[in-house]
């Protein structure tokens, strides 16, 4: 990928687009150090550079809309969202890491309808990875939220006793819903193959030759309509998706990627609620599946702030 | 990192887990001199659990020519490329494992194969090591040429490199048997597994995008039989039973027998660390520098014992139990000319001749006035 391919910009009051990752509001880091055994030595380096080098407050508002969320990203609604770029860090506090920091910066902006909220997230990628098969991982970015929103959770995608509310988008699971579930022969197009299984013996009596599928596993659903998936976390390693899903999005490949992620503000338990009026944490991660990004391999932000207005 | 004892590098090492041992192990033995590559394995293995789509080039049972077989490709060279040279002290070995040298940020030393790299399942086959001249008559052992076949199963490692590369605990051992699986609710295909294995045995499901691995044919074992590849196997090289801890043996278990009292079988490439649960008597005929660097240093010791089997009742008698039988075999006896099999309880399962009774017909057939062969 490369850093400048265009994500929009002109005309919207992107505060802070000049900033590097080293520059990163880590003051979030500071209220979870405690939290992040692991992660004392970093923390206590920032808190050096923030007495040396206050900066201002940053972070995302998510401004009322009238109406329904568009999905579009073009749509004029989101230029009128401010965007603040949130810096990224490679994830390299546990085994395995990600090699290198591929996508160093996301761009956010949200919108809520006093119903759901939806953000758009940005980042320039020139390169579309969008198929999941042996030795290809697609690109994907998730959305972290804590499920007490009074407290902020470890970064290490929560703790015991500190759950988080994760929505995570992935280009492949887009495919799925703009083209049809998606398979070995999207994959392998040129490859032979016998019948499938499901054309000799109809779906249900078929489904016994696909065992993730037999396992209820979301990854191996045939009938997705959402290619964004909620999941509930206490700690790294822990992720699993929730029973309800209620998350929507969508996203686009436009010399980088624009994605719509979309949440009922009362989600539901094991989520985050939201409401007008509230500030609470919001963190990201991001996957470049051209760089072998894939679960832990990800680039991935602190906490920001996340208000929404009255 | 926790310090777990591994008995075939003869020392501690290092592992991502303080991994128990289970309560028993279930093992195998393989030999490979008795393997002639017919593929009815590897056939009985897919016909049973992977005939779906997505899963077309997946051989979690397959049969490979040493030395220019591999499936994936090249998988052991990659291996001895990360490892390097050898290094052995007696039993003990002196090199790095695939934990040990892992680069940091990463659990385990590996790689992923490509998609290409699945492509060729039976690159080599019947391929020598070197040209075979005009007039080339082969008297002596080792072979000047040579190949031989490898049949390859998951090992359902007492440390795999699977479960630690895991970063989210899909794949686990059973503790009742030691066998390996991918938890197919919770995989959410990192692929980390495939990467991690260093014999290449957990392979990515194009179509649920989770990955898969050889079950060890769980629900057979949980019944008392032994895997599909083993109770199909044609040339009858291949034993399944229970392998008794490191510090323990019993001489009447088929497996403790062949690895820890004659010293027959030996791990594959257990310089790896994983503590490999199948077994392989070496193939005589290869060179010893090639078996060493394969099998680890028994190799010596086990090709003599075996090449001295027919002054081994207990050893022959035990060989000739191979695939006479498709439960389980706990124990087994040898007395006079018969070897006899036995269940978990005690009971007879199966009683075979130590040598198959023979009869030579006259080379003349009177009746039919005409010469005959012999066949076996
Ligand atoms: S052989 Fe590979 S897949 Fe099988 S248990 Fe060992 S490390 Fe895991
Ligand atoms: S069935 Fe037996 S003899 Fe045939 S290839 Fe497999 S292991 Fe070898």
């Amino acid at each position: 990928m490369t850093r400048d391919a265009g994500t929009p910009e002109a005309g919207t009051p992107d505060a802070g687009t000049d900033r590097t990752p080293a520059q990163v509001d880590r003051r979030g880091f500071l209220k979870v150090a405690g939290a992040v055994a692991a992660s004392t030595a970093v923390a206590t380096g920032i808190a050096a550079r923030v007495l040396t080098r206050p900066e201002p407050a940053t972070h995302v508002v998510a401004r009322r809309h009238e109406g329904d969320i568009p999905a579009d990203h073009q749509h004029r609604a989101w230029a009128r969202a401010q965007a603040w770029v949130v810096p990224l860090l490679v994830q390299n506090l546990v085994a395995p890491h990600a090699p290198a920091l591929v996508i160093p910066e996301l761009r956010v902006r949200a919108l809520h309808n006093g119903e759901r909220i939806a953000l758009l997230v940005e980042w320039a990628d020139d390169a579309e990875d969008a198929v999941d098969s042996m030795a290809r991982f697609r690109d994907a970015v998730a959305v972290q939220l804590p499920v007490d929103t009074a407290t902020t959770p470890g970064v290490t995608m929560g703790a015991v006793n500190q759950p988080v509310h994760i929505m995570q988008w992935r280009a492949a699971w887009q495919r799925d819903v703009d083209r049809g579930r998606q398979g070995v022969r999207e994959a392998f197009p040129n490859s032979f193959r016998d019948a499938a299984p499901e054309d000799l013996m109809g779906e249900e009596a078929a489904q016994q030759f696909y065992p993730a599928l037999v396992a209820n596993n979301p990854m191996a659903r045939r009938d997705r309509t959402s290619p964004v998936e909620d999941l509930s976390a206490v700690g790294f390693g822990s992720l699993t998706a929730q029973d309800k899903q209620t998350a929507t999005g969508r996203g686009v490949f436009d010399r980088g990627w624009h994605v719509v992620l979309s949440t009922p503000l009362a989600a539901g338990e094991h989520k985050t609620s939201l409401h007008p009026g509230l500030t609470t944490s919001i963190a990201f991660a991001v996957w470049d599946g051209g760089a072998g990004n894939r679960g832990s391999r990800k680039q991935w932000s602190n906490w920001t702030d996340l208000e929404l207005e009255a | 990192m926790a310090e777990v004892f591994n008995w075939q590098l003869g020392r501690e090492m290092q592992y991502p887990f303080q991994a128990e041992r289970p309560q028993r192990q279930i093992a195998w033995v393989f030999d490979t001199n008795k393997c002639i590559a017919c593929q009815t394995c590897t056939v009985a293995c897919k016909s049973t659990w992977t005939s779906g789509t997505g899963q077309e080039y997946m051989l979690w049972n397959n049969v490979e020519t040493k030395p220019y077989g591999f499936f994936p490709q090249g998988w052991d060279v990659q291996l001895l490329d990360r490892l390097g040279v050898v290094q052995w002290d007696g039993q003990t070995y002196e090199g790095q494992t695939v934990f040990e040298s892992a680069p940091t940020g990463e659990r385990v030393n590996g790689w992923l194969p490509m998609a290409e790299d699945w492509a060729h399942p039976n690159v080599g086959e019947d391929e020598p090591a070197g040209a075979v001249e005009r007039g080339t008559y082969i008297d002596r052992l080792p072979h000047d040429t040579w190949f031989s076949y490898l049949a390859r199963i998951c090992n359902h490692c007492t440390y795999p490199a699977c479960v630690a590369a895991c970063p989210r605990q899909a794949i686990y051992k059973r503790p009742e048997d030691g066998i390996v699986l991918v938890d197919q609710a919770r995989c959410r295909g990192y692929q980390e597994c495939v990467a991690a294995c260093p014999y290449k045995k957990v392979m990515y499901n194009n179509e649920t995008r989770v990955s898969e691995k050889c079950i060890a044919c769980f629900p057979k074992i949980e019944q008392g039989y032994q895997p599909q590849c083993v109770t199909t196997c044609i040339g009858r090289i291949r034993i399944a039973s229970f392998i008794s801890k490191p510090d323990e043996v019993d001489p009447k278990k088929p497996i403790d027998f062949l690895v820890k009292v004659r010293k027959v079988a030996l791990p594959l490439y257990p310089q790896a660390g994983t503590e490999p649960n199948v077994y392989y008597i070496p193939p005589i005929h290869a060179p010893r520098e090639y078996l060493h660097q394969m099998f680890g240093p028994g190799v010596d010791e086990a090709v003599e014992t075996y090449q001295n089997i027919k002054n081994d009742p207990e050893l022959l008698g035990l060989m000739m139990l191979f695939g006479s039988t498709e439960r389980i075999m706990h124990s087994f006896s040898v007395e006079g000319e018969i070897a006899t099999g036995f269940d978990e309880q005690g009971e007879e399962l199966v009683s075979v001749p130590l040598r198959e009774p023979t009869f030579i017909r006259e080379f003349f057939d009177d009746v039919h006035q005409a010469y005959l062969h012999n066949i076996t």
